[in-house]
C-alpha cells in the first residue's frame, strides 16, 4: 500500500528536522515576537520541552502499533465507522496543511519577489512538483531531504553569520520585564507549529527499525526547534522586537541586510532557497500523507492515481483559504494553533488511552 | 510512445515557461539612486534621481564625459506613491527603486512630519532596507539632488560615500537607516535623529553642468549637524561639537579629533581612535538616573608647542584634559536637548527601560518632563598611548638668531 518503500531512521531524522522548519522559519520570529517582544527566543525555548514531549507521544503510540499507520490503527482501536471518521478527520488536517503551505509559497514569492507574476502560476508549478515528487515515493523523497539536508545547512549558517555583524545585544533587553505571560502568548503561537508534527506519524511505520525511529522523531523536533529558537533570536537581535513584529517576512529581511564589504550582499534570494527546501519538504510530507491515506482508508490499490485530481484540489483550496492576508495573519495567529491541538494532541492522546483500556478490557 | 509524449510535453513546456512573467530588462529600467522628497503648499515635490549608464561608464575617447551620468526628474503630487507613478509620464523608462542609496528629506517635511512620506519606503517590495535617510538643511531636497561632485559622477554616490567616511572619520556625521529610524520611532523613551546635509557657496552655479571641470569648485555638499526629532518632526540641530557629542554618547564614534590648547596661541592636537560607550539608567527612589560611560584611547596627533611629551606625567596631564573636552561636548548636548529640545534623543529613557523594566512603568508616562530634569552622571576616561613617529615636536628647537 505504502509502495513497500523503506526509510532508515537517519532519512527520518532529517525528514523530521527540515518538515518543523517548514514554513515556520520564515513566520516564526514575527510570530513569536507579537506578543513576547524581544523575550521572543524565550518562547522559542519553550518549544524544545513540548516538541520532546509531543514527539514522545506520538512515538509511544506509533511502537505500540508497529507496521500500521496512524489511520489504520484508529479503525483496529475506534471500530470501523469511528475509527475511518477519525482517519478522515486526520486527512483533512494533512490536506488543510499542504494547501496552506502551498499558499504561503505563493503569497511569499508575489509579495517579495515577483510581485506582477500572478499566484497561481507559482502554485501550479510548485504543485506540479510535489505531484513529481509524490510520484516517485517515500523513498525517494527521502534520499532527496538527506541530498538537499547539507545545501540547508550550508545557506542557513551562511545567513546567520553573515547577519552576525548587525547584532545589537541591547536588542533583547530587558529580559522578562512584563513576566511569563506574553512569553506564554507568544508560545502559544509557536507550538502550533510542533503540533503540525504529527504528519510525520504517518510515515512512522516505513522506518525500518521503529526503536530508532522513536529516536529520530525526538532529534529531529529538537534539532528544528534549535535552529528555529537560533533564527528567531537573531531577527530580534538584528531588527529589533519593533521592526520584527511588523515585517511580513522577517527571515527574508534579515537576507537582504546581509552586506559585508559592500560587495556581499543582495543575496536574499539565495537565501529563499533555506525555506524553498523546508517547505518542499513539509509540503510533499504533507500531500504524500494525504494521498496514501485515502488510497488506504478507502482501500484502493495504488495511490499515485490520486495525486494529479489531489493537487488539483489543492490549488483550488491554497486560492480559497487567503482572500487577503491579514484574514490569513489572523488564522495563523488565533485560529491555527487551537486547530492543530485538535490532531496533534487531543486525537493522538485519546488513540493512546481507549488503546490502552481496550488492552486491559481484553485480557 | 510514452516517451515521445513525454518529450512533446518537456518541450512545450520550455517554449512555454521561459523567462518570467514580469521581466524588466536592464535597458528599460530607469534605475533610481536616490529619492527627495520636499513639501511644497502642502503638496509634495518627488524628486528621483536616475542614474546614465552612458555617462557612468568612462570611454577611452572620453566621449563619455560629455554626457551627464545621472538625470534628475521631480514631480508634485499629494501622495508619494502617486507621484512616483505619475513620475514615469516624464521619464522614458520605468522607475526601478532597488538601487537607493539616500533618502533625502527635505527640512519642511522634516518640520511637519515625516511619518505619512516613509510608509511606503517601508512597505514596497522593490525597495531595499540598506539605504539612508538624511536631511536638506536650510535648503530643498531637490538642490541637494542637483548639486554635482567633482569625484563622484553621480550625486548620490557622493552622499553615500561622505556619509560612511565622515561617521568614521570625524563623528559629527551619523549614518541612520530607514528601519532604525522607524525603530527609533517606536521604542518607548527614545526619538530619532537624522544627519543634515547642506549647500556649501552659492546655489546657482552648482548644479551648472560645467560644474565639475572648474578646477576650483564654488559649490559642494556638506554634511552638517544632527537633526533632531519630537516623535517624527524635526525640532531643531546639534551643532558639529554638539554632534560629536552625541556620537560619544550613542557609542556611534570611531574616531575623531580633540584640540587641547597647550599655550597662550598654539594647540595640541589629540587624536582619538577608539571609544566605547556604555549607559546604564535605573529609577532610585522615583527619581531617573543615567550614568554615561565612554572609555576611548588615542595618540597625540599634532603637537603645536613646547611640551615634554617624554614624560609619562605630561601624558596623564594631557589625558585629563581631553576627558574634560569630551566631557564637556557630551554635557552641553545632553543640555540642550533638555533645555531647547526637549527630545530624549539619546535614547536614555530606553536605556532605563532596557536596565529597570520596573522603574521605567513608573516614569514613562511623565517622560518628557522627567527627561529635561534628567540627571547624567558622565564618567569619561581617556588612554592615551602613542605620540606618533616622533617624541617632542622639532618646533621648540628651531634655532634663533
Amino acid at each position: 500500500m505504502l509502495g513497500n518503500s523503506l526509510i532508515s531512521a537517519r532519512q527520518f531524522f532529517i525528514l523530521v528536522t527540515l518538515f518543523v522548519i517548514g514554513d515556520a522559519v520564515l513566520y516564526v520570529p514575527s510570530l513569536t515576537a507579537t506578543s513576547a517582544r524581544q523575550d521572543a527566543w524565550i518562547s522559542a525555548l519553550i518549544g524544545w520541552g513540548e516538541g520532546f514531549l509531543l514527539t514522545s507521544l506520538y512515538a509511544a503510540l506509533s511502537l505500540r502499533h508497529p507496521n500500521r499507520t496512524i489511520l489504520q490503527y484508529s479503525e483496529d482501536i475506534l471500530g470501523k465507522w469511528a475509527g475511518k471518521a477519525v482517519a478522515f478527520l486526520f486527512l483533512s488536517y494533512f490536506f488543510i496543511d499542504a494547501s496552506l503551505m502551498l499558499m504561503e509559497i505563493g503569497d511569499f514569492v508575489t509579495t517579495q519577489i515577483m510581485q506582477e507574476t500572478p499566484i497561481e502560476i507559482i502554485l501550479v508549478l510548485f504543485a506540479a512538483i510535489i505531484v513529481m515528487g509524490t510520484r516517485c515515493g517515500m523513498e525517494p523523497l527521502a534520499r532527496v531531504s538527506e541530498l538537499l539536508f547539507p545545501y540547508f545547512l550550508l545557506l542557513f549558517f551562511t545567513l546567520i553569520a553573515f547577519i552576525a555583524p548587525q547584532i545589537k545585544v541591547d536588542n533583547l533587553k530587558p529580559v522578562l520585564a512584563h513576566g511569563m505571560a506574553p512569553v506564554f502568548g507568544g508560545n502559544f503561537r509557536y507550538m502550533g507549529y510542533l503540533l503540525e508534527s504529527v504528519v510525520l506519524i504517518f510515515l512512522f511505520p516505513l522506518v525500518k527499525q521503529p526503536r530508532h525511529a522513536a529516536k529520530a522523531y525526538i532529534m529531529g523536533i529538537l534539532i528544528a526547534n534549535f535552529f528555529l529558537t537560533i533564527i528567531t533570536t537573531v531577527a530580534v537581535l538584528v531588527l529589533g522586537p519593533n521592526i520584527t513584529v511588523l515585517l511580513a517576512y522577517p527571515s527574508y529581511t534579515l537576507a537582504q541586510k546581509i552586506s559585508v564589504g559592500n560587495f556581499f550582499e543582495r543575496i536574499e534570494v539565495l537565501m529563499a532557497v533555506i525555506w524553498f527546501i523546508t517547505l518542499f519538504i513539509k509540503i510533499t510530507v504533507c500531500y504524500y500523507a494525504t494521498a496514501c491515506g485515502i488510497a488506504q482508508t478507502l482501500r484502493l490499490t495504488d495511490y499515485r492515481r490520486l495525486t494529479l485530481p489531489l493537487a488539483m484540489i489543492m490549488v483550488i483550496v491554497a486560492l480559497a483559504t487567503m482572500p487577503n492576508r491579514p484574514y490569513f495573519d489572523n488564522f495563523v495567529s488565533e485560529i491555527w494553533m487551537p486547530y492543530s491541538l485538535t490532531y496533534g494532541l487531543f486525537l493522538p492522546v485519546l488513540l493512546l488511552v481507549v488503546g490502552g483500556l481496550r488492552k486491559r478490557l481484553g485480557k | 510512445m510514452k516517451r515521445k509524449a513525454v518529450f512533446v510535453l518537456a518541450a512545450v513546456l520550455l517554449l512555454l515557461t521561459t523567462g518570467c512573467w514580469n521581466r524588466r530588462e536592464l535597458n528599460d529600467l530607469a534605475i533610481v539612486m536616490a529619492v527627495g522628497i520636499d513639501k511644497v503648499d502642502g503638496e509634495y515635490l518627488l524628486s528621483t534621481q536616475i542614474v546614465n549608464p552612458g555617462g557612468v561608464a568612462a570611454s577611452k575617447d572620453g566621449a563619455g564625459g560629455t554626457q551627464s551620468a545621472v538625470a534628475t526628474y521631480s514631480m508634485r503630487s499629494a501622495d508619494i506613491f502617486e507621484g512616483i507613478r505619475r513620475l514615469t509620464t516624464m521619464t522614458p523608462r520605468r522607475l526601478y527603486f532597488s538601487h537607493i542609496q539616500v533618502l533625502v528629506l527635505g527640512e519642511q517635511v522634516a518640520r511637519e512630519g515625516t511619518k505619512e512620506v516613509l510608509d511606503l519606503l517601508f512597505r514596497d517590495h522593490e525597495v531595499r532596507p540598506d539605504f539612508y535617510v538624511i536631511l536638506a538643511k536650510d535648503t530643498s531636497a531637490l538642490h541637494i539632488l542637483s548639486m554635482l561632485d567633482p569625484l563622484e559622477k553621480i550625486p548620490a554616490t557622493k552622499l553615500y560615500k561622505s556619509l560612511e567616511t565622515g561617521e568614521k572619520a570625524w563623528g559629527s556625521v551619523i549614518s541612520i537607516q530607514l528601519d532604525e529610524f522607524i525603530t527609533q520611532l517606536l521604542s518607548e523613551g527614545s526619538e530619532p535623529v537624522l544627519v543634515g546635509v547642506t549647500v556649501k557657496g552659492k546655489v546657482q552655479t552648482g548644479s551648472n553642468g560645467n560644474n565639475p571641470q572648474q578646477e576650483s569648485v564654488s559649490t559642494l555638499l556638506k554634511y552638517e549637524d544632527i537633526g533632531v526629532f519630537k516623535e517624527d518632526k524635526l525640532q531643531g540641530w546639534f551643532n558639529e561639537k554638539e554632534s560629536i557629542g552625541f556620537s560619544y554618547i550613542t557609542d556611534r564614534l570611531d574616531s575623531t579629533v580633540e584640540a587641547i590648547p597647550c599655550d597662550k596661541n598654539s594647540k595640541l592636537i589629540i587624536e582619538i581612535i577608539h571609544s566605547k560607550s556604555t549607559l546604564d539608567g535605573r529609577v532610585v527612589n522615583g527619581k531617573p538616573q543615567v550614568e554615561v560611560k565612554i572609555e576611548a584611547e588615542g595618540n597625540v596627533g599634532e603637537v603645536a608647542c613646547a611640551i615634554d611629551l617624554a614624560k609619562s606625567q605630561t601624558i596623564y596631564k594631557l589625558e585629563r584634559e581631553v576627558e574634560k573636552r569630551i566631557k564637556e561636548k557630551i554635557q552641553n548636548v545632553i543640555t540642550k536637548a533638555q533645555k531647547q529640545f526637549h527630545s530624549d534623543a539619546f535614547g536614555f529613557g530606553q536605556v532605563i527601560y532596557q536596565n529597570d523594566p520596573k522603574g521605567w512603568e513608573k516614569v514613562k508616562h511623565n517622560w518628557n518632563e522627567a527627561f529635561a530634569d534628567l540627571k547624567v552622571k558622565i564618567n569619561v576616561d581617556v588612554k592615551l598611548r602613542r605620540t606618533g613617529k616622533v617624541g617632542n615636536s622639532f618646533i621648540p628647537f628651531i634655532k634663533k638668531d
